[in-house]
């Protein structure tokens, strides 16, 4: 992850635990996520190549926040983090600023 | 509780009175008025994203002008049941009957609203929509929103963005709310419309019994509650009803203007709506070709759809099975990718088979020993709604053939939704022949009935 500013969105492994497979892991992390981004708009890219998580990541985003296409353009690139869980779901969103 | 208030209040109150105009009775107006109001919310979405302004006042505007012109109309009195109003007798206070039925499977709405498609699809629209024309008009164009479908129509969305609106806030539970209600409400219309066309009949329960199994039919027969933000069932049960309105009701303008409501309803809600209206238009046509001037209705309600489909390809939607690689060979002439056919129809028939076979059984059935009843009773024949099937399940193949994904995801994620329509016109075939079937016993046992007290009489005159 490169970036000035780099904000990670993590979530407890109980609490993971608890959500996997199930629609509220999508929406915690995406909670989470929100949390972490500036409450002003930015320009979000969504690097992000699970495409449920992509799906669901910028339905949450959106409207409060421009979902863009290119990283040129934006002011937040948003990636889910390498760390899993121990049952093997994403435990981390990680925000990068350009 | 509030939430209840706001969504019943919020779609019936625009719509009713142009819904008491058209039925000249308070329940079928209940049930059509939430499909007015959505339509009105369709329109003023159209005109927000153009302008690319907020979306609320359009709406009002649309609604008011509606209002005032069905107050005017009525001043002018020009509202007096005149020779093709839709009669109470069909439209009857029994109606009360697909009322109490509907409440039942709309309990369901109480589950965690997170079905896939209504949150990546409709809801996320919504979102849209509720920002106002110009946030509209970016996410047609964003390429990122292509996994949402950006070009699908615009009615469940922009009434649940107005909804949110009038409630000041958006939330995903009340989303699912307002779709449930959307979908509820031609369900009713669809009861309604099928027990309505044995009004007049012998026994005045035949229409009850009729209006009776097709809820059953549609909650039994396609295990499809409607209450989870898909719009599958909301377009297709929209596009049964105005099937049955325009092509078995007694031609008159009033029905078929109800049918036509129905129809823009079903072409607004989902891409498939709007291609299947083309071909209960060509029926209409058929139907209407000594009284053209009926045409008129479906004609418009058909372009409705084809409005939205213009104006979001003007603002950069795309449809993702018209811009695939074998949609543009077709354009060129170059028909590619009948290798999906024979999957596609061995999928069709296995979702399908269990509605086909005994609507077919039914068939022979009824033209062997109904047909002469069923043209007594007055009711088209059974070919318009086989039809009306047909083309549907003509399109739905048609668009695998030609669809840009992998063809078992495709079939595997999709294909009991889309095979809804087909399934209800046929369930919907199947009750009207049994409804003939009613009709014919309870005229002869009638006919019984008073050849035996006439009998009575003669004996008792000669005694």
């Amino acid at each position: 992850v490169t970036g000035s500013e780099v904000l990670r969105a993590e979530l407890a492994e109980e609490q993971l635990t608890s959500l996997r497979g199930t629609v509220a892991h999508y929406e915690c992390m995406g909670d989470a996520m929100l949390r972490q981004l500036p409450s002003t708009r930015t320009r979000v890219r969504m690097d992000v190549a699970d495409g449920m998580w992509m799906q669901r990541l910028t339905e949450m985003a959106t409207p409060r926040h421009d979902i863009v296409a290119d990283a040129a353009d934006a002011d937040y690139v948003v990636t889910l983090g390498a760390e899993v869980g121990a049952c093997g779901a994403p435990q981390v969103v990680v925000m990068s600023s350009r | 509780m509030i939430s209840v208030l706001v969504v019943i209040a919020g779609l019936v109150v625009p719509g009713f009175l142009p819904s008491l105009w058209l039925t000249r009775c308070p329940l079928p107006a209940l049930a059509l008025a939430p499909m007015v109001t959505g339509l009105a919310c369709a329109l003023g979405s159209v005109v927000a994203l153009v302008t690319r302004t907020a979306l609320l006042p359009w709406v009002v505007v649309v609604v008011v002008a509606t209002n005032l012109a069905v107050v005017l109309q009525a001043t002018k009195g020009q509202s007096k049941p005149e020779s093709g109003a839709v009669d109470a007798d069909r439209f009857s206070f029994r109606s009360v009957v697909p009322f109490a039925l509907v409440a039942a499977p709309l309990l369901t709405v109480r589950q965690a609203p997170h079905a896939w498609d209504a949150r990546s699809i409709w809801w996320f629209h919504a979102d849209w929509f509720w920002s106002g024309g110009d946030v509209l008009a970016r996410a047609l164009q964003n390429p990122i929103f292509v996994f949402s479908h950006p070009d699908y129509p615009p009615l469940a969305p922009a009434t649940i963005a107005t909804l949110w609106r009038l409630r000041g806030g958006s939330d995903l539970e009340f989303a699912q709310l307002v779709s449930a209600i959307l979908t509820a409400a031609p369900v009713v219309l669809l009861a309604m419309a099928v027990g309505g066309r044995f009004a007049g009949t012998a026994s005045r329960w035949v229409g009850t019994a009729a209006s009776v199994l097709v809820l059953l039919a549609v909650h039994g027969g396609t295990k499809v509650m409607g209450t989870d933000g898909y719009v599958d069932l909301q377009w297709a049960v929209a596009f049964s009803a105005a099937a049955v309105v325009i092509l078995l009701w007694p031609p008159e303008p009033r029905h078929v203007a109800v049918g036509a409501i129905a129809l823009a309803y079903a072409g607004l809600t989902k891409n498939e709506g709007m291609l299947s209206a083309v071909v209960l238009l060509a029926l209409a046509a058929f139907r209407f070709r000594h009284r053209r001037q009926l045409l008129v209705f479906p004609a418009v309600a058909t372009a409705a759809g084809f409005v939205w489909m213009v104006v979001a390809r003007m603002h950069g939607a795309e449809s993702d099975l018209a811009s695939g690689p074998t949609a543009a060979k077709w354009l060129r002439g170059d028909f590619v990718g009948f290798e999906r056919l024979h999957p596609t129809l061995t999928a069709v028939w296995n979702v399908g088979r269990g509605t086909m076979a005994p609507a077919a059984l039914m068939l022979v059935l009824g033209v062997v020993f109904l047909r002469r009843d069923r043209h007594r009773l007055g009711i088209p024949g059974a070919g318009y709604l086989w039809l009306a099937a047909a083309g549907a399940q003509l399109l739905i193949v048609l668009a695998y053939v030609i669809s840009p994904d992998p063809l078992d995801w495709h079939l595997g994620s999709s294909l009991t939704r889309t095979m809804l329509v087909v399934q209800l016109l046929l369930l919907v075939e199947m009750v009207v022949w049994f409804g003939v079937a009613m009709a014919v016993a309870s005229d002869r046992r009638l006919a019984r009935m008073s050849a035996v007290s006439e009998v009575s009489a003669l004996s008792a005159t000669d005694r």
